[in-house]
Order: C-alpha cells, then sequence, then structure tokens
C-alpha cells in the first residue's frame, strides 16, 4: 500500500495550474512530433530536451512524459489518415485505422484509437503502481533467450494470424530479417550484406523502408486506381468522437484483452512494437467479426 | 495486360532472387561456428534460405493450375500500367539522377518533366514552380538546417 500513498502524493503534486498547463504543451508537442514520420516518441523527447533545462526536475518529466504520449497517439494519426505509420507501434494501427477511414468513418477511427489507448494506459499506470516492485526483478531477469521467445512468439502469432498466405508472410519476414541485418553485425562487428557498397554499411533506415513500403506503395495504388487524393478529410464532428468512446464499453473483452497483452509485453522488455501485433492477431482471432478484420472492423491500443 | 498468375510468378522469382543473393552474400561472412562463436553470415544465411524455400513454394503454388488467385485472368489493365508508369518511371529516373546532377537540379528537373510534359501546366509556370522548389530545398536544409544534401558530379566539376 506504501506504492498507493506514493502515488496519490505524486498526483497532488502533479494536478497543480502550471503542471497541467504543461501536461497541454507536452502533449501538443508531442503529437506534433509524432504526425512526422520518423520522429517517433524517444526521438522526440530527445528532441524537446534542450526545453527543459531551465526547468523544476518534476515540471520537466512532467513534460516530458506528456510529450512521450502525445508523440505516441501522433503516430496513430497517420496510420489512420494516410495510412504511413508515424513509428514502428503504430503499423498495427494502419491495419483497421485507414480502411476505417476511407469508408468515411475517419473519426470514429481516431476516437477509438486515442480512447483504447487512454484505457491501456490507465491499466498500465494502475498495474505498474501495484506491481512495481515485483516487475522490476522479473525485468531484470530477461536474456537472450527470452527475448528470443517473445520476438517469436510475436512473430508467429503474426504468420498464424495474418489474413494473407502464410508462406507468403514467412517469405516477407525472412526478407525483413535480411534487411535488417544488412550492414555491422552487431555481435561480431564484421560487415555483411553490404555487395561492396558504402553507403548500405550502416544499415537500411527503419525510416527509409517504412516511406517506401506504406508511402510510396500507398501512392502507386492511388494512382493506378485513379484516386486523386487519398488522404481522408476528417472534418471532426465532435457526436462522433462521443459516441465511438461510448461504444468501447462493448469491445470491453477485447481492451481487456489488449490490455493484459500490453502490459505483459511491457514488463518483459519486448517493446510497444511487438505488443501491438500481439494484440491485433489476438483481437483477431478471438472475435467472432474475425473475418471483417482488416476491412475496417477492429480496436486495438498501444501500451508498454 | 498483365494476369495475376504472371504477378504472382513475377513476385516469387524476384524474392528467390533476392534469397539467393543473401545466401551468396552471407557465405562470405562464413556460417557455422568459429572460434569467435556464431559466424557473422549464419543469421541473414538461414533467413536467405527461408527466402528461398519459400518463393519456390509460392512459384510453384502459381503454376499449378488449381492456385485459385492466380485465376485471376486481370490484375493489371493496360491504362492502369500507364498510369502507374507515369508515376514511377519519372521518379526512378529522378532518384538515378541524383548522385550525377545532384540534388537540386535533380529535383528541379523532375518538378518541371512531372509539370510540364504532361501539360498540367504552362511551361512558364512549370518553370517558376521548379525553380521554387530547388530553391525552397537549399535554404531548408542548406542553410537553416544545416544538412548537405547531394550536390552530384556535375557541381563538383563545376567547382562548388
Amino acid at each position: 500500500m506504501d506504492n498507493l500513498g506514493e502515488l496519490l502524493h505524486g498526483f497532488t503534486i502533479a494536478l497543480t495550474m502550471p503542471h497541467l498547463l504543461l501536461m497541454a504543451v507536452g502533449v501538443l508537442l508531442g503529437i506534433l512530433v509524432g504526425v512526422l514520420p520518423g520522429l517517433g516518441a524517444p526521438n522526440g523527447v530527445s528532441l524537446l530536451l534542450p526545453l527543459t533545462f531551465g526547468m523544476q526536475p518534476v515540471s520537466a518529466i512532467i513534460l516530458l512524459s506528456s510529450m512521450y504520449w502525445g508523440a505516441l497517439f501522433g503516430g496513430s494519426v497517420t496510420s489512420i489518415l494516410f495510412n504511413i505509420p508515424g513509428e514502428p507501434s503504430s503499423v498495427a494501427t494502419t491495419f483497421d485505422g485507414y480502411p476505417m477511414a476511407r469508408d468515411g468513418r475517419p473519426t470514429t477511427a481516431l476516437a477509438t484509437a486515442f480512447g483504447s489507448a487512454a484505457f491501456g494506459a490507465l491499466i498500465g499506470v494502475i498495474l505498474i503502481t501495484f506491481l512495481a516492485s515485483w516487475v522490476a526483478q522479473v525485468a531484470l531477469a530477461f536474456g537472450p533467450p527470452e527475448y528470443f521467445a517473445v520476438y517469436f512468439l510475436a512473430f508467429a502469432s503474426f504468420v498464424g494470424m495474418g489474413g494473407a498466405a502464410p508462406i507468403k508472410t514467412v517469405v516477407a519476414l525472412a526478407i525483413g530479417f535480411a534487411i535488417a541485418a544488412i550492414g555491422i553485425d552487431t555481435v561480431s562487428g564484421s560487415v555483411r550484406l553490404t555487395m561492396g557498397i558504402d553507403e548500405l554499411v550502416k544499415g537500411v533506415n527503419f525510416v527509409v523502408a517504412v516511406m517506401g513500403l506504406f508511402g510510396i506503395g500507398e501512392l502507386l495504388v492511388a494512382v493506378e486506381e485513379e484516386l486523386h487524393a487519398r488522404a481522408v478529410s476528417s472534418r471532426i464532428d465532435w457526436g462522433e468522437v462521443f459516441r465511438a468512446v461510448v461504444r468501447l464499453p462493448r469491445h470491453g473483452v477485447a481492451l481487456l484483452r489488449s490490455a493484459a497483452i500490453g502490459c505483459w509485453m511491457g514488463i518483459t522488455p519486448g517493446g510497444p512494437t511487438a505488443a501491438s501485433f500481439m494484440s491485433y492477431g489476438i483481437a483477431r482471432r478471438f472475435s467472432r467479426r474475425g473475418r471483417y478484420f482488416g476491412t475496417g472492423g477492429g480496436r486495438r491500443h498501444h501500451l508498454a | 495486360m498483365i494476369s495475376r498468375r504472371a504477378l504472382e510468378l513475377a513476385t516469387a522469382v524476384l524474392t528467390g532472387s533476392f534469397g539467393v543473393a543473401v545466401v551468396v552474400s552471407s557465405l562470405d561472412n562464413g556460417i557455422g561456428w568459429s572460434s569467435a562463436g556464431v559466424d557473422a553470415g549464419t543469421f541473414p544465411f538461414l533467413t536467405g534460405v527461408i527466402i528461398v524455400v519459400g518463393s519456390l513454394y509460392n512459384l510453384v503454388r502459381g503454376v499449378l493450375p488449381a492456385a485459385t488467385l492466380a485465376n485471376v485472368p486481370i490484375a493489371i489493365t493496360p491504362i492502369e500500367l500507364r498510369r502507374l508508369a507515369g508515376l514511377f518511371v519519372p521518379a526512378a529516373i529522378f532518384i538515378a539522377a541524383i548522385p550525377l546532377a545532384g540534388m537540386y537540379l535533380a529535383s528541379a528537373l523532375y518538378v518541371f518533366a512531372v509539370l510540364a510534359i504532361p501539360r498540367h501546366q504552362s511551361v512558364p509556370r512549370a518553370l517558376a514552380m521548379a525553380a521554387a522548389t530547388a530553391l525552397a530545398l537549399y535554404v531548408v536544409f542548406e542553410r537553416i538546417f544545416q544538412v548537405s544534401l547531394p550536390h552530384g558530379v556535375l557541381a563538383a566539376a563545376l567547382g562548388f
């Protein structure tokens, strides 16, 4: 119960006017950074680090953590409206969010993404508060075999639950591994798969790969079907936001399940990317409306 | 006209040859164990093998008459192909021109070609937009962000 007391004491400090203002500023800045493809939450936080030099430590941490959350949400905005994920952990959001937006329900998709992310965050905070010391021990016990197991689970669930032919998914995954292996091997330090091209020594940047695969691919599809602006316009209808949030509890089981996966994957250092893919895969498997997934029936959220 | 079967086969051949390239390239780094531990080529070698085997499977499935997806007769019509080429070919030429002509000249030429050749804009307007693009790139990257974009062989020959 010590932890709870500490948490409540934390709230009394955080819920003061200047700090609330700082949170608002931080979240807005975070969304701004998160929307830009390639500037994910960690980059955004390090970019804005100089802003906090003149601040009290408590205010600085509040600003930076609001920034971090804002950037995570910002990443889902581009995923849903443009089908270009702003950062790795929002890739899974494109699967349903973008089709929903294209069907004329961008507001619903955005509100659902934000609502479920907020729910996941809440669960995460509560869980961490009660289990912090225990969780820290588990995380410290994580070694290479455990990392391998977590990622293997994530990739295996992706193959088993993806919509496409499994062998094609396996080939695509293996191509991804091969591309990720280009450059300097982190274990031995030797340079591999560069074919003698100096530029490849540093490896292939994640942002470059994502822009090519999602961005250019989306452009080519748009041109093929002669649709001009495929970026979905997003006039926000507040009634729709409210309705989407009200509808969230109906997906309660999926939310709780995803929250559980998110917390588990957040404790284990698998990271938010693996967690979001896992939640998606599991939700797909358990949903009775499973076959509508990927065409815009879904929901998920991020948590780490 | 391109059939779905042709697309499936072409993709399988493409991914397969990528896999072969990965396998051959990783052999240079050594596969298996040495005194230093696992050799650097082992992991890429295994992924390469998976790619090759999976691509062969896809190739066979594409050839087999039973494959349902491959029976879709038309995946891309000639009109769609022309539209795709209209975006892809100039972009590819643009990328290829960057090392030679440099970022600024190449982007100006690209903007001009894309706007003026299909007659979306009149020639003077296309020229103005091309110049503005190059200038904006220069001001934003070279001046404000202090990031040097590729200048190209041509600029180097002229002494920039």
